[in-house]
């Protein structure tokens, strides 16, 4: 959260996810909390406070993606682009042939 | 998910395949998209297993999610191009802000759409890239 407090009552499960340490549980939660957001982002147009939504809802997403990277294991397309980038390979990436996505992916 | 449906509407005949890891996303979109006549909306939870679908399916648009496990949408997005050169690939993601146009352009998607928009307009951009 940007300043560190709850807004909204969505932000709930998303406490929850941060607290999570099972894995199975962790899942369980980022589908949830994702599932919220797609609802909520649905009806951004019509919030008075479109704007402090809007950030919370940039907050939440942003550190979903870090705790599915980091709890879950998902790929992140930062590497991909990297490896397709910076490597100047295959442009059909393939994660974890690549020394650059081998070091990204090494702690799965 | 099969049904009957109007021969009318746009998507008379259509098949689409929705890769999503959400449920209840996957689900939402079946909706849009069968209550639009496309007639089947296959489902994947990740890249790898739309591959697999997509090469016996061969649908005639994929919407496609970003953040999945085990193959995201940036990866699964040129083996899709590969297999259907042809179909049109939606990325339909909540965080297309971090991603640019030549990137995922590169990658094979046609479209990048915010996952924020009306599902009538993801239905729209698929017509309109299927050609109808």
């Amino acid at each position: 959260m940007s300043n560190g407090e709850l807004k909204f009552p969505w932000q709930d499960p998303l406490v929850e996810l941060m607290l999570e340490s099972e894995r199975e549980k962790v899942s369980e939660h980022a589908e949830e909390v994702e599932t919220v957001i797609f609802g909520r982002v649905h009806q951004l147009r019509e919030e008075s406070d479109g704007h402090r939504l809007r950030q919370a809802i940039s907050d939440a997403l942003s550190l979903l993606r870090t705790i599915k990277r980091d709890k879950l294991g998902f790929p992140d397309w930062e590497w991909t682009k990297m490896c397709a980038g910076l490597l100047q390979c295959n442009p059909y990436c393939m994660r974890g042939l690549h020394l650059l996505c081998m070091g990204a992916t090494r702690n799965y | 998910m099969e049904i009957q449906i109007d021969p009318q509407k746009r998507g008379f005949g259509k098949t689409i395949l929705v890769v999503d890891d959400n449920a209840a996303i996957r689900k939402q979109l079946a909706t849009a998209f069968l209550s639009d006549g496309f007639k089947t909306c296959a489902e994947a939870e990740n890249g790898q297993e739309a591959i697999a679908l997509a090469e016996q399916i061969k649908p005639d648009v994929i919407v496609l999610d970003l953040s999945m496990p085990v193959m995201n949408g940036m990866e699964a997005a040129p083996r899709l191009r590969k297999i259907l050169p042809d179909t049109p690939i939606i990325l339909f993601t909540l965080y297309s802000d971090t991603l640019s146009t030549k990137d995922a352009s590169r990658a094979g998607v046609s479209f990048v759409l915010p996952k924020d928009v009306p599902f009538r307009t993801l239905v729209d951009k698929a017509h309109e890239w299927m050609g109808n």
